[in-house]
């Protein structure tokens, strides 16, 4: 312990400049980002806000100078450092390091982002769970990963190329797998927490290997391992029924959720229509028309769906789970007071598309083919409505956030926690002014900070509205459950339904 | 391999086709000031750090203060002492923090000693090690590790690139310390080390040629000169003769097993009957070193060529 608290203090009194610029850069982030909250601007947010990203680059650029700095100055790489042949006990020399980590990036973050909650009238208490989960992330994405790249490299300029080298691939990646639809499978909901537990097993025993033995390639192909055995997980268990564990039935509930019906849309002019989504190009596009049924105060977001077809000579086929094409899904929303759109997309209908491998296609021939479709997805439902007096004092809004009315009573801003998890519509009100008076708008969630953490706590709800009253109301949807639906199986000509370009 | 503070047996290391160190086998006694000699590229830094840890053998093995050298970490370290020209110290540190931070790491510390050497080097506390010129920084690093009295002082290289001043100032006190610590230093220079080293080993392609006490080794090496009474070489030579020349009528050659005047004469007879006004001359460690490394290479190169063979 003695060790570790020397080198913490010798690392600390040598990088104090380091310290200084990230704090420094934290700090300007924390009293800028405040001010862009109250933009009325909804779209392009980032560009609204060029002081406060301004230090959130510095930020970053401090955090990846501090980390490189901390860890290269007794790095276990290479062989001529000073204090490769000093009695350092390597777990005092480790620790000494993740202290320091922790004590100058996750906990001034989390302080920062409990002073931005609390300027935002969020409660910070009960959002202390999120600022934890949020610093998990943070060092699991971020601080570890990058640590561990400057440990297997011997000068900051290797560290910056390396680390270049891994942004270049991780996009490269996500560019191959659009490419081949890769990303379309549907993920089991353990995928996510195995994969990051799997990765970060990995990562920890190869830095272990690092510290402890000084075997740099051998901790190298351990981190490697991670995303490696990642991708096998992903290819054993993507796609797979394992998908599908919790999805339960589609049937009405004691709970008040109310059943889910999907058909197979007959009406012939249909046929022959796009997909929402480009196909991957390889195969066959076929487009099936499904239409669902309304259901009170709903809306549906499909997480993943199954083609089977069966000819007339037996030949089955069918498809993997996929996931939605769109990268995330689409909501169908009918029959609340008033009706409307969530997501912009037409509310009764859904076009589902499969690409069909070629020589699938021909084999299932021109002949009548049986066709089902089953769909996984979220049922969202619609709380209870909650009425507001709209006020240039900051409420709060269960399910929403804490909102105020700009003084130019055309415009609410919402700020919210982190990610909104429960509301997947964030919120949707109108003006009592009668159905046809209102107007419905939804909020915009500034959810573009990059994936896995955040800096800033806050997200950013705007909305606009016109109208004749000062009271409102809210219309909250939440994620109730997760259904597997199964259309009746209908038997078409596969080639009416195949799209063209 | 028990008494013995550095023992070796046939300790390799390989990359890939090359092979650095091949089954380099030697011992070095408690309170020897051992002296790895060999060319540039020979192999010395490779088997210090083998020696050190810092590097694992492919095959063989190596102990340190009777540990396995793969096991050199931790506490196992205070009682080593390591100096190497290329090592990178803590630049942004003054010479007083550097010394300050690394002195509780060693619970042998002796803050006299750390004075007196502070004193004897003349070193600035105040300065940051960036900001000393190469032979500062060498002190430093002599004066971070004779501190602790180490039981063993591993030293790679350790005046190269350095002016004769601060060599001599270095040597000293290596010197005055030597009797209380094993050292084990290597060089390419000779003539920094014959004054003081107890033993020699000499590397050669990453292949050890000898390792023997220095006197051992003065005593067996003798330049043998004479008339040979013959027009050129016969076919055959004594085999512990290396590098023999003919110049005119006289044979020049290096005897590397030498008993007595007597018996080397007798030698010379036996391979040259006509031989004449034999004169047996000891040698110094540079002209055995540059002996060795001569025949080494002529032997290379016909082995390489197929001539001679």
């Amino acid at each position: 312990m003695n060790q570790m608290i020397r080198i913490l203090r010798k690392d600390i009194r040598l990088l104090w400049i380091e310290i200084g610029l990230s704090l420094a850069a934290l700090v300007g982030f924390t009293v800028w980002e405040p001010r862009t909250w109250t933009s009325t601007v909804p779209f392009n947010i980032q560009s609204q806000r060029p002081v406060s990203q301004t230090f959130l680059f510095l930020l970053y650029v401090a955090w990846f100078l501090l980390i490189v700095r901390v860890v290269h100055l007794e790095r276990p790489a290479g062989r001529n450092q000073f204090w490769t042949t000093r009695p350092y006990e390597w777990w005092q020399l480790m620790a000494a390091k993740l202290v320091f980590l922790e004590l100058f990036l996750p906990v001034p973050l989390a302080v920062v982002q409990m002073v931005l909650l609390h300027q935002a009238h969020l409660p910070v208490v009960s959002n202390l769970g999120l600022i934890l989960l949020n610093a998990v992330k943070f060092n699991g994405c971020f601080v570890l990963p990058l640590a561990f790249v400057a440990a297997v490299t011997s000068s900051f300029v290797q560290t910056l190329l390396v680390f270049v080298g891994i942004t270049l691939m991780f996009v490269l990646e996500s560019s191959v797998s659009w490419i081949v639809q890769g990303k379309l499978t549907l993920e089991p909901w353990f995928m996510t927490p195995l994969l990051g537990g799997v990765c970060a097993v990995l990562l920890g025993a190869a830095l272990v290997m690092l510290y402890s033995l000084r075997r740099r390639w051998v901790s190298v192909c351990l981190a490697v391992g991670g995303p490696v055995l990642s991708l096998l997980l992903y290819v054993l268990f993507g796609g797979s029924s394992a998908a599908l564990a919790p999805y339960g039935s589609d049937v009405a509930d004691s709970q008040g959720n109310p059943a889910v019906v999907i058909q197979f849309d007959t009406d012939a002019w249909r046929k022959g229509q796009p997909g929402w989504a480009p196909g991957s190009g390889s195969g066959v596009q076929v487009v099936l028309p499904l239409l669902l049924e309304p259901f009170e105060g709903g809306a549906l977001n499909v997480d993943g769906r199954r083609f089977t077809f069966t000819n007339a000579q037996g030949y089955i086929w069918q498809s993997p789970w996929l996931g939605h094409p769109l990268g995330t899904s689409y909501y169908t929303y009918t029959g609340s007071q008033g009706s409307g759109i969530i997501a912009g997309i037409n509310p009764h209908h859904l076009r589902e598309a499969v690409d069909v491998p070629q020589k699938v296609y021909e084999r299932l021939g021109d002949g009548p083919v049986m066709v089902r479709v089953e769909l996984a997805a979220e049922q969202i439902q619609k709380d209870a409505p909650i009425w507001r007096t709209l006020s240039m004092v900051p409420q709060e809004i269960p399910g929403v956030g804490v909102c105020t009315e700009r003084p130019n009573h055309g415009t609410m801003i919402c700020l919210a926690a982190f990610r909104t998890a429960l509301i997947r519509v964030p919120a949707n009100f109108k003006k009592p002014c009668g159905d046809d008076k209102g107007i419905f708008w939804q909020s915009v969630y500034n959810d573009s900070e990059p994936a896995g953490w955040a800096v800033s706590p806050i997200r950013r709800g705007w909305m606009n509205f016109g109208g004749c009253e000062d009271d409102v109301r809210f219309d909250v949807f939440r994620s109730r459950r997760k259904i597997l639906i199964q259309t009746p199986p209908v038997t078409i000509a596969l080639k009416d339904y195949t799209h063209t370009n | 391999m028990n008494d013995a503070v550095i023992a070796t047996k046939a300790l390799t290391r390989r990359y890939r086709s090359h092979t650095a160190l091949n089954e380099v086998t030697f011992r070095v006694p408690a309170g020897a000031v051992y002296a790895l000699v060999g060319p540039n590229g020979a192999g010395k830094t490779t088997l210090i750090q083998v020696l050190m840890n810092l590097l694992p053998a492919t095959s063989g093995e190596a102990q340190i203060l009777g540990e396995p050298s793969s096991a050199l970490r931790g506490a196992a370290l205070s009682r080593i002492g390591y100096v190497s020209e290329s090592q990178e110290m803590p630049d942004a540190m003054t010479v007083k923090a550097y010394l300050d931070f690394v002195r509780p790491f060693y619970p042998a510390w002796d803050a006299a000693l750390e004075q007196q050497l502070l004193a004897e080097f003349g070193l600035p506390l105040d300065r940051k090690l960036k900001q000393l010129s190469r032979g500062m920084r060498m002190k430093v690093a002599f004066v971070s590790v004779l501190s602790y009295r180490p039981e063993l002082l591993v030293l790679d290289e350790p005046f190269s690139g350095l002016d004769p001043l601060v060599r001599e100032e270095l040597i000293q006190g290596l010197l005055d310390r030597i009797g209380e610590t094993t050292l084990f230093l290597s060089s390419h220079d000779l003539g920094e080390i014959e004054g003081f080293a107890s033993h020699v080993g000499y590397l050669e392609q990453g292949s050890l040629m000898f390792s023997e006490e220095l006197t051992t080794l003065s005593g067996r090496f003798r330049q043998l000169q004479f008339r040979s009474g013959l027009a050129e070489l016969p076919p055959s030579l004594p085999g512990s003769w290396l590098g023999v020349e003919q110049s005119g009528p006289f044979v020049k050659s290096t005897e590397t097993a030498f008993t007595g005047a007597a018996e080397a004469q007798a030698l010379v007879s036996r391979f040259f009957p006509e031989a004449t006004e034999l004169t047996i001359e000891p040698m110094s460690l540079r002209s055995i070193f540059l002996a060795t490394a001569k025949s080494q290479r002529e032997q290379r190169v016909k082995a390489q060529t197929g001539v001679g063979l």
